[in-house]
C-alpha cells in the first residue's frame, strides 16, 4: 500500500497529471453543481405549482434589492479574489476573501432579519415557498461562508503561493460561491419581483 | 485525452490586471440589469408581460455568473499547466 | 484494548453519539429559549441525526485522511492492512467494491427474509403472524431495502470494483470522496431499523403524502431522512464514475472500444446523478411538512399531494433505469464472453443506453395516470412511455443476436444470464399493459403491478446480478465457485420466480390489491400457491449462501482468467494487485473480438491472453 501511495504522489507531481487532476475535480464540481442546481430548480417549480404568479404578501422591497446587492458585490470580491490569486497576489486575494465572507454574513444576517419580520407564517402556502427557499439558499450561503473561510487561512498559511494550478482549491470554493449567486439570480425575481 | 487547448477565450488567460478589468464589466453589467429588473417590478410597478422580462434578464445575468465568473468553458477547454 | 477503541467504526461511533447530542442539545436550548419543549422528538430526531452523521463521516476516517487538509494539516497516511481494510477507510475501489457488495447482499438476504414473512401472512385469507400495522411495517421495509440494494449492488458493488479494470485505470477519478461515499450507507441502515424498531412507518416505500406528511408514525421521520442520506451515496456515486470514465481511460480506449458493462454503468451514472435530488426533495418536503409546519402538500393551503407524485416519480421512474442498466451491461458482457461471439449491434446497444437515460426523464407521469393529475397530461405520457420499448428492444436484439449461433458454454453465470432475457422478455411486454391508459385504470395498484415490477427488477437486474456475482466471483476472491451448488441455486431460484410471480399476474387482473394485509376468500388458493412457490425461491439463496462461504475459505484457487476473457479485468492476477496494473494496458482493438484469430482487447506485455494464446 505504502509503495503504492508512493508510486501514485510521483506521479502526481508531473505537470501532466496535475493538470489532469484538475480537470477531473473541475468537472465533478460542475457535475454537483448540475445534481445540487436542481434541487433549487425543484423548489422553484414547486413554488409556481403552488403559488402560480401570485404577488408575495408584504415582502420588503428595499430589504430584498440590498440583500441582492450585498450578495452580487460579494460575487465580484470573490472574483478578485480567486483572480489575485491565481496570479500569484497573496495579500490582495486574501483580503478579498475576507470582504466575501463578511459580505456573505451580511447576506445571513439579511435573511434572518426578513425571516424575523416576516408578515406571513410558514403554514401558508407562500410562506411554504418562501422559507423553504430562502432557507435552502441561507443553508447554501453558509457552507460557502464556512469554505471560503478555510480557503482564507490556507492562503494565509502560504498553500496556495506561486499561484496558477496550485490556487485551483480557492477556485474550486469561489466556483461554489458563484453557483450560490446564480441561485439567487433566480429566487431573487421570483420571491420578491413578481407580481 | 490530453489535448490541451491554449486558452483562446481569456479565462484567466490574462495579466492579472486584464482580468480584474473584466471581472468589473461583469460586475458592472450585472448591477445594470439587477437595477432594471427592480424599476421594472417595483418602481413601474408590473408592466405587461413582467414574468418573461424578469426571467430573461435573470437568465442572461445567470449566463453571465456562469461563463466569466465561473470559468465553464474551462471544463472543455482544458487548464493552463 | 486500545487497537479495538481506536478501530474507524468505534470511532465513528462515538462521535455520531457526541454529534446527537450536540446537535438535539442546541436546539433544545434555542427551543427552551422560545419558550418551547426542550425535546421534541421528530425535530429532535432530525436536527440531531444531521450532526451524528457529521460526526460519524468524521470518525470513520474523514476527518483523518481528507477533513484535515482543509484545515492546512498533513492527511494521516492509510494504515489499515489485509481484512481490517474492510472496516476501515479505504481508497481502493476494489476494496470499496466488495464492502458494496457483501453489505447489500446481506441487505438482500435480510429483505428477502421479510417477503417470506409477507408471504406467510398472505398465505390464507384473514390474519395470520402480523397485525395490519406490522404488515405496513414490513411492506414497507422490504420496499425501500430492496429499492436500495437494486440502485446500489450493482453499480456500487461490481461498477467500483470492475469499472476502472475495465477501462485500464489505477482507480477510481476521487477515490476518497468513493471511501466516503460508502460510509454514508451504515447510517442508512441503522435508520431504517430503528424505524422498524419504533413501529415502522404506514406509507410504504413511496411515502405518499397525506398519509406520510401528516402526523403519523415517528419513523416517517428516520424514513426520510434515511432515503435522502441514501440519495447522497447515488449521487456522489454517479458524479465519481462519470469523471472516471471520461477521464481515466487507458490510451486506446477509446468510447467505441468500451466494454459494454462500463456504457450501462455510465448511463446509469447520468441519471443517478441528475434525477436523484429529486426523491431527496420529495422527501424533503415531507420532512418539512412534518417539522416545520409547511404547507407543501396541504390542500387548503395552495399544497397538493400531487405536487409530490411528480417530483417523487420524476426520480423514481428513472431510478428503474439506474437498477436495469448495469444489468442489462452485465448480462451483456457475460453473454458475448461464454457465448465466444462479439456482441451483436454494440454502437446500437451502446445508443440505445444513452437512449433510455434521454427518455427515463420524460416518462414519469405514467404513474399518475389514476392520481387525478390533468387529464390532457395522460396521451403524451403514454406515447413517451411507450417509446422506452425502442431503446430497451434494441438491447434485448443485441442480447439475441449475441447467443444467436454461439458456442452457448452453460456455466452457472451463463445460465442467469440466459435467464435474464426470457425475464426481461416478460417483464417488458407486461409494462405496455401498464403504460397504456384504459388498461392501466383497471390494473393500477393491483398484483398485476407487483409482478410487471418483479418481472423487471428481480427478473431483470437481480438475474443480472447473479450472472455477475458467479462470472466475477474468481477475480473477487481468487477462488472458484462450486459448479454444481450454483447450478441448484438457479433452477431453484428460476423456477421458484416463475411460479411465484406468474400467478401473480392472474389475481391482479382478477382485482387483488397490493400492499394490503388482507383478501377476499376467493384469492386464497392462488395466494397458497404463491407463497409456497416463493419459499421455493427462498430456499435457493440457501445454495447461493453456502456456495459462496465455502468457496470464498476454501475453494479450488481460480487462475487468472477462468472464462478465457478478452476484457481488460481478465489480463490481470486474481484478485488484482493493488495498483491493479504494472503498466497502464494501450488498447489496440474493442473487447469482444472473438472469432476471428485470437481475441485481443489488450495486447500488452504480460497480459495472461497474451501469453496463451499468442
Amino acid at each position: 500500500m505504502a509503495a503504492f501511495t508512493e508510486a501514485a504522489h510521483a506521479v502526481a507531481h508531473e505537470p501532466h497529471d496535475e493538470v489532469k487532476h484538475v480537470r477531473m475535480n473541475r468537472l465533478g464540481l460542475w457535475l454537483f453543481f448540475a445534481s445540487d442546481g436542481l434541487v433549487f430548480a425543484l423548489l422553484l417549480s414547486a413554488r409556481f405549482y403552488m403559488n402560480g404568479t401570485d404577488t408575495a404578501p408584504d415582502v420588503k422591497q428595499w430589504l430584498g434589492l440590498i440583500i441582492t446587492s450585498v450578495l452580487l458585490i460579494s460575487s465580484y470580491t470573490a472574483y478578485r479574489g480567486e483572480t489575485a490569486l491565481h496570479h500569484g497576489n497573496v495579500a490582495h486575494g486574501r483580503l478579498m476573501l475576507m470582504l466575501t465572507i463578511l459580505l456573505g454574513v451580511g447576506f445571513f444576517a439579511g435573511v434572518v432579519m426578513e425571516w424575523s419580520i416576516a408578515e406571513f407564517t410558514v403554514s401558508e402556502g407562500y410562506g411554504t415557498s418562501f422559507f423553504s427557499m430562502t432557507g435552502m439558499h441561507a443553508a447554501h450561503v453558509a457552507s460557502g461562508v464556512l469554505l471560503l473561510f478555510l480557503a482564507w487561512r490556507k492562503a494565509g498559511k502560504g498553500y496556495y503561493d506561486g499561484g496558477g494550478l496550485k490556487a485551483y482549491g480557492v477556485s474550486g470554493v469561489v466556483m461554489y460561491w458563484h453557483f450560490v449567486d446564480v441561485v439567487w439570480v433566480f429566487f431573487y425575481p421570483a420571491l420578491y419581483l413578481i407580481k | 485525452m490530453t489535448r490541451q487547448v491554449s486558452s483562446a477565450s481569456s479565462h484567466h488567460g490574462g495579466s492579472e490586471a486584464t482580468d480584474q478589468k473584466r471581472g468589473l464589466t461583469v460586475i458592472a453589467m450585472l448591477a445594470v440589469f439587477t437595477l432594471v429588473e427592480y424599476i421594472f417590478a417595483v418602481v413601474l410597478d408590473a408592466p405587461a408581460a413582467l414574468v418573461v422580462i424578469l426571467a430573461a434578464i435573470a437568465v442572461v445575468k445567470a449566463w453571465l455568473i456562469v461563463m466569466y465568473f465561473m470559468h465553464l468553458p474551462l471544463v472543455w477547454q482544458g487548464e493552463e499547466a | 484494548m486500545t487497537r479495538v477503541v481506536r478501530a474507524p467504526i468505534v470511532v465513528g461511533l462515538v462521535l455520531a453519539i457526541i454529534g446527537f447530542a450536540f446537535g438535539a442539545g442546541v436546539l433544545g436550548a434555542i427551543r427552551t429559549a422560545r419558550g418551547q419543549s426542550f425535546w421534541e422528538i421528530e425535530v429532535g430526531m432530525s436536527v440531531g441525526y444531521v450532526f451524528a452523521l457529521i460526526g460519524w463521516l468524521a470518525g470513520v476516517g474523514g476527518w483523518q485522511h481528507w477533513g484535515r487538509e482543509w484545515f492546512g494539516l498533513e492527511a494521516k497516511p492509510y494504515t489499515l492492512t489485509g481484512w481490517k481494510r474492510y472496516f476501515g477507510f479505504s481508497p481502493d475501489h476494489k476494496v470499496i467494491g466488495i464492502q458494496y457488495a457483501v453489505t447489500f447482499i446481506v441487505v438482500f438476504l435480510l429483505s428477502g427474509l421479510t417477503a417470506m414473512l409477507i408471504r406467510v401472512e398472505l398465505m390464507r385469507d384473514g390474519k395470520q403472524i402480523f397485525t395490519p400495522d406490522q404488515y405496513n411495517a414490513a411492506m414497507g421495509f422490504h420496499g425501500i431495502t430492496m429499492v436500495a440494494v437494486a440502485v446500489a449492488v450493482l453499480l456500487g458493488g461490481f461498477g467500483n470494483f470492475i469499472v476502472p479494470l475495465m477501462i485500464g485505470a489505477r482507480d477510481m477519478a476521487f477515490p476518497r470522496l468513493n471511501a466516503l461515499t460508502y460510509w454514508f450507507v451504515p447510517p442508512v441502515a441503522v435508520l431504517l431499523i430503528i424505524a422498524v424498531l419504533m413501529g415502522g412507518w404506514e406509507s410504504g416505500w413511496t411515502a405518499y403524502p397525506p398519509l406520510s406528511s401528516l402526523h403519523t408514525k415517528h419513523g416517517q421521520v428516520l424514513f426520510n431522512l434515511a432515503v435522502i442520506t441514501f440519495g447522497l451515496v447515488s449521487i456522489l456515486g454517479g458524479i465519481n464514475f462519470l469523471v472516471t470514465i471520461i477521464y481515466e481511460r487507458a490510451p486506446g480506449m477509446t468510447w467505441s472500444r468500451l466494454p459494454i458493462f462500463v456504457w450501462g454503468a455510465f448511463a446509469a451514472s447520468l441519471i443517478s446523478f441528475f434525477f436523484t435530488q429529486a426523491l431527496a426533495a420529495a422527501l424533503l418536503m415531507v420532512l418539512l411538512d412534518r417539522i416545520a409546519g409547511t404547507s407543501f402538500f396541504r390542500q387548503a393551503e395552495g399544497g397538493s399531494p400531487v405536487l409530490y407524485e411528480h417530483v417523487f416519480w420524476f426520480y423514481s421512474h428513472p431510478a428503474v433505469y439506474v437498477m436495469v442498466l448495469p444489468g442489462f451491461g452485465a448480462a451483456l458482457e457475460i453473454l458475448s464472453h461464454l457465448s465466444r461471439k462479439p456482441l451483436f449491434a454494440y454502437r446500437w446497444v451502446a445508443g440505445a443506453m444513452i437512449g433510455i437515460v434521454m427518455l427515463s426523464g420524460i416518462v414519469w407521469a405514467h404513474h399518475l395516470f389514476t392520481s387525478g393529475m390533468a387529464p390532457y397530461l395522460h396521451a403524451p405520457f403514454l406515447v413517451l412511455t411507450e417509446m422506452i420499448s425502442i431503446p430497451t428492444g434494441l438491447i434485448f436484439l443485441g442480447a439475441i443476436g449475441t447467443i444467436w449461433a454461439g458456442k452457448l458454454w452453460l456455466q452457472t453465470p451463463m445460465l442467469f444470464a440466459l435467464a435474464f432475457i426470457f425475464n426481461f422478455l416478460m417483464g417488458g411486454v407486461t409494462g405496455i399493459y401498464l403504460a397504456d391508459v384504459p388498461t392501466d385504470l383497471h390494473l393500477q395498484d393491483t398484483y398485476f403491478v407487483v409482478a410487471h415490477f418483479h418481472y423487471t427488477i428481480v427478473g431483470g437486474e437481480i438475474f443480472a446480478l447473479f450472472a455477475a456475482i458467479y462470472f466475477w466471483f474468481p477475480k473477487f476472491t481468487g477462488r472458484m465457485y462450486n459448479e454444481t451448488l450454483g447450478k441448484i441455486h438457479f433452477w431453484l431460484m428460476f423456477i421458484g420466480f416463475q411460479l411465484t410471480f406468474i400467478p401473480m399476474f392472474r389475481v391482479g387482473i382478477q382485482g387483488m390489491n397490493r400492499r394490503i394485509a388482507d383478501y377476499p376468500h376467493e384469492y386464497a388458493g392462488y395466494n397458497t400457491f404463491i407463497s409456497l412457490a416463493a419459499f421455493l425461491l427462498g430456499s435457493s439463496f440457501l445454495f447461493f449462501v453456502w456456495n459462496m462461504a465455502s468457496a470464498w475459505l476454501k475453494g479450488r484457487v481460480a487462475e487468472p482468467n477462468p472464462w478465457r476473457a478478452s476484457t481488460l479485468e481478465w489480463q490481470v492476477s486474481s484478485p488484482p494487485p493493488e495498483h491493479n496494473f504494472d503498466e497502464i494496458p494501450v488498447i489496440t482493438d474493442t473487447p469482444y473480438g472473438y472469432g476471428g484469430g485470437p481475441a485481443h482487447h489488450r495486447p500488452f506485455a504480460g497480459g495472461a491472453l497474451a501469453t496463451e494464446e499468442g
